[in-house]
């Protein structure tokens, strides 16, 4: 019970930090009025772009795991601060609004909920046997037990002579084992429990956007859709569909590419769709596609794929050539990565573990 | 999608692959009949929304070619699948759904026969994704207890700080997610490989000899040679085996002179006294940092 209710401040603390970094973002805004699903949503991207920057050098300057944490942890409460100073005065606004749509929209606030928690209790509650866990959560434990970054083989746990470059820049499972680090818990328990909850939590605060978009804001629709939505992903499963990878490979950071990524990819486009030239989602666009690499290395192929159709859609409606220019900057880091991983397959590079 | 191929399958990959990717659901048709949907009686907006990215979609990941000619330059076999990820397969139909049951000027009892009517569609044309049964998790970590008791014997019958196993397919894919100080032999791509009798070139095969032969006993159940088996288990440091209760190789494993050190509910756990036991450690990194 005490490990459940860890889980659960976890949770509460992973939702915290994505939304204290969004509001760096999204409290800037002019045009947008400060949102809690858009900061969070932001946040969550900007989380792991940062992450990144840090985690790479690290990895090739061969620090172990917990000075990367150390530093992360730093890192984060700077930011907070930073955060809490710049944007306090918006939380408290924002807090006041939040209250009175609850008092305005009860039903639908007791429909989400009650949605939510079915999807928690189900989808966290069940045994999930995937081979690709040997990957994801294997390699958290790895990095955590050997307190090194992707030096050992998280299948057999044998030391590398040089560094996978198909995994080099997807982090997701480092930043695992950083937060085990941090929180003390197990790496199982952190990515099949915590994470899985958490990613639940973004998909849904996708799907209601969407809702909102959709609709105009009108609170009923948005209920029934979000509902329909999650009921039709329970019915369309094969061992491939995004939706089957979100109910029983939650876990998986190619999850987030088929679950969150590309639906917020539409979402994006909806949204340019009424003003092509707003530099925020753009931005955005730039910080998912820098976040998917992240998130997975299957995210260097989907993402410039989804985003170039929703793109090319967007250019022949508004006819405007500066949507592929655009376009094709958001996508430059997924390309990079792509030949970066060509070049060392064709052997033209190796980044050894071990210098000299 | 192991069983298909661009190259071998020509303009019917797609067409496989799509067939893989629905299995018996119907929620691809129902997208497309949205469209078609839109396209008849949607409004600007909607078109612009749906319709045209939904157009592009057609005409590039649903058109035959396009595998073929990323094929030329990518092995995309196993993973062309995630393509189809980037239609809103569900939310299509979702929205129209809920546009339709809570349009304007419903009646509530038509909403909620409307509601109910979209349920039993819904789960009518799809497969659900606990069809086969929902299996609860039997502790906090989501693994089976049978991969804590067996980790728990390991470490209570080992000196070394990383011992090295080999266990029957699914124990070696979850052992490590529980116990990383629990080395292997073997990794995921040679098991799955070797299972899946999947070709391999001579330097692979010349660097896999050891490791092929344990698997030859552990997974395919093939008594070879015992000294070759134990010549293997020396070779690649492996102390502990672990296979099902139900293996036929139970009495092969004791012949070759492995020792039962314990069962679980249903493996059993056999230890090999190496020859000469490599005392594995981690690298050292110290003047590096």
């Amino acid at each position: 019970m005490i490990i459940k209710f860890y889980c659960f401040l976890a949770v509460m603390l992973n939702i915290l930090i994505y939304f204290v970094l969004g509001s760096l973002i999204t409290g800037r805004l002019k045009k947008l009025r400060f949102s809690a699903t858009l900061s969070l949503i932001t946040g969550f991207f900007l989380y792991y772009v940062l992450f990144e920057l840090l985690c790479i050098p690290m990895t090739l300057s061969f620090r172990p795991l917990h000075f990367l944490s150390r530093i992360w942890a730093g890192v984060l409460i700077i930011l907070f601060i930073i955060s809490v100073f710049m944007n306090h005065r918006k939380w408290a606004v924002l807090c006041g609004e939040s209250c009175a749509f609850v008092r305005s929209h009860p039903h639908f606030c007791l429909f989400s909920l009650f949605l939510l928690i079915t999807e928690l209790i189900i989808i966290i509650g069940c045994y999930q046997f995937t081979l690709d866990a040997a990957f994801y959560v294997g390699s958290a434990n790895t990095c955590l037990t050997t307190d090194s970054l992707n030096i050992y083989n998280p299948y057999t746990g044998m030391w590398q002579d040089h560094f996978e470059m198909r995994y080099f820049f997807a982090n997701y499972a480092v930043n695992d084992a950083v937060m085990c680090f941090l929180t003390g818990l197990h790496p199982l328990v952190w990515t099949k429990t915590v994470m899985e909850a958490v990613v639940i939590i973004l998909v849904n605060t996708v799907i209601y956007r969407m809702g909102c978009a959709l609709f105009k804001g009108d609170t009923g629709k948005t209920g029934v859709f979000m509902f329909f939505t999650v009921y039709l992903s329970f019915f369309y499963s094969t061992i491939y569909t995004a939706q089957e990878f979100f109910i029983t490979r939650t876990y998986e950071g190619k999850t987030l590419i088929g679950s969150l990524v590309i639906p917020l990819i539409l979402l994006v486009y909806i949204k340019l769709l009424e003003d092509p030239g707003y530099s925020f989602y753009w931005w955005l666009l730039f910080l998912m596609s820098v976040g998917s690499l992240v998130l997975s290395n299957s995210a260097s192929m989907i993402f410039p794929a989804a985003l170039g159709i929703f793109m090319l859609s967007l250019f022949l409606i508004k006819k405007d050539i500066r949507i592929l220019v655009k376009t094709a900057l958001v996508v430059l880091p997924c390309l990079m990565s792509v030949l970066s991983y060509v070049l060392y397959v064709k052997g033209y590079f190796v980044i050894r573990t071990m210098p000299g | 999608m192991q069983s298909i191929s661009a190259a071998g399958d020509g303009l019917n990959f797609l067409f496989k692959c799509i067939a893989l990717y629905n299995g018996s659901s119907f929620c691809l048709v129902l997208y497309l009949l949205g469209l078609v949907f839109i396209a008849l009686k949607g409004g600007k907006e909607l078109k612009r929304i749906f319709l045209y990215p939904g157009l592009i979609i057609l005409f590039t990941v649903y058109n035959p070619l396009l595998p073929l000619i990323i094929n030329r330059f990518f092995d995309i076999n196993k993973e062309y699948y995630r393509f189809m990820w980037i239609p809103p397969v569900c939310i299509l139909p979702a929205f129209l759904a809920a546009a339709y049951v809570m349009g304007e000027g419903r009646s509530r009892g038509f909403r909620i026969v409307g509601f109910a009517g979209f349920l039993l569609l819904f789960a009518g044309i799809g497969s659900f994704v606990y069809g086969k049964g929902y299996v609860p998790a039997e502790n906090v970590y989501k693994i089976p207890n049978e991969v804590m008791a067996v980790s728990k014997l390991i470490r209570e019958n080992t000196d070394m700080k990383y011992p090295v196993a080999v266990m029957d397919r699914d124990m070696q894919m979850e052992i490590r997610q529980y116990d990383a100080t629990i080395l292997l032999a073997c990794d995921r791509t040679q098991y799955l490989d070797f299972l899946g009798d999947v070709d391999e070139d001579q330097l692979t095969r010349e660097k896999n000899e050891y490791v092929n032969r344990l698997l030859s006993v552990i997974a395919k159940y093939e008594k070879i040679d015992k000294d070759s088996f134990r010549e293997a288990l020396n070779k690649t440091n492996t102390q502990f085996v672990v296979v099902e209760r139900v293996s036929p190789m139970l009495r092969y494993l004791s012949d070759a002179g492995l020792e039962s050190v314990g069962t679980t509910g249903s493996r059993v756990v056999f230890k090999f006294e190496l020859e000469d036991p490599q005392y594995l450690d981690l690298a050292d990194y110290s003047g590096v940092w």
